[in-house]
C-alpha cells in the first residue's frame, strides 16, 4: 500500500482534524485525563522550546448550533 | 489523471485555518481540568460557550500571558470563529474576556493587550482577593 497515513504537523491542522470529527455527526469528544504529562513544543519548526504540561480532568468538546 | 482525494490542503496559518472553520457550527466545551504549565497551577472550566481559566495569581497570568506562543489578535479570532469565549480569572475573580462575547475597550488597546475585554474592577479585587482554604 502505497498511501501513508495522514499526519497532523501543525496547530491549526490538529484543530481542524478535531472539528472533522465532530462536525456533521452530532458527535461528542470527551477526554479523561489522568495526571497526563507532555512537553509541549512552541513550534513544529526547527529547535522549539518545550513547555511542560501535566493535565488532570475531563474535557468534553460537541458542536452546537449556530445562534 | 483523476484525483485520489478531495481534501484540502491542511491549514498552516491562523488565517488558512479562519477560512477553513468559517461556516462550521460553534463548539461547546464543558472542562473540569487542572493544567500545570511549567510549575504553574490552572484550572479549566468549560461552561458550554465560555471556558474559564484561572489562575493562581496576578504574576502567574502576567508570565503566562507573555509568555503565550500564540498572538492575542489570532487567540481571539480563532476563538471567535468557533463561539468560544475565554474568561481569564486570578483566583475566582473575572478580570478579562477574549473572544466570542468579548466586547474589547479602548484601556486593553492603550496597555497593548490587543481584542480584550478588561473587568477593571478585576484586577484591583484579584490584588486583595486571598485564595481560601
Amino acid at each position: 500500500m502505497s498511501d501513508t497515513p495522514d499526519e497532523t504537523t501543525t496547530w491549526p491542522e490538529l484543530a481542524i482534524g478535531l472539528y472533522d470529527r465532530l462536525t456533521g455527526r452530532n458527535a461528542e469528544i470527551t477526554y479523561e485525563f489522568e495526571d497526563m504529562e507532555v512537553d509541549v513544543p512552541s513550534t513544529t519548526g526547527e529547535d522549539p522550546e518545550y513547555a511542560y504540561w501535566r493535565v488532570d480532568g475531563t474535557l468534553t468538546i460537541k458542536t452546537r448550533e449556530n445562534e | 489523471m483523476t484525483t485520489a482525494s478531495t481534501r484540502h490542503q491542511p491549514a498552516e496559518t491562523v488565517a488558512e485555518l479562519l477560512d477553513t472553520l468559517e461556516d462550521r457550527p460553534a463548539l461547546a466545551v464543558d472542562a473540569d481540568l487542572t493544567v500545570h504549565l511549567d510549575g504553574t497551577p490552572i484550572e479549566v472550566t468549560g461552561y458550554e460557550d465560555v471556558v474559564a481559566l484561572d489562575f493562581p495569581s496576578l504574576s502567574a497570568l502576567r508570565s503566562r500571558w507573555q509568555g503565550s506562543p500564540v498572538d492575542a489578535m489570532d487567540m481571539a479570532a480563532v476563538l471567535s470563529s468557533v463561539g468560544l469565549t475565554a474568561e481569564i480569572r486570578v483566583r475566582g475573580v473575572p478580570l478579562a474576556r477574549v473572544g466570542d462575547a468579548a466586547v474589547p475597550g479602548r484601556l486593553a488597546g492603550l496597555l497593548g493587550l490587543g481584542p480584550v475585554e478588561l473587568v477593571p474592577e478585576g484586577a484591583l479585587l484579584a490584588l486583595v482577593t486571598r485564595r481560601r482554604g
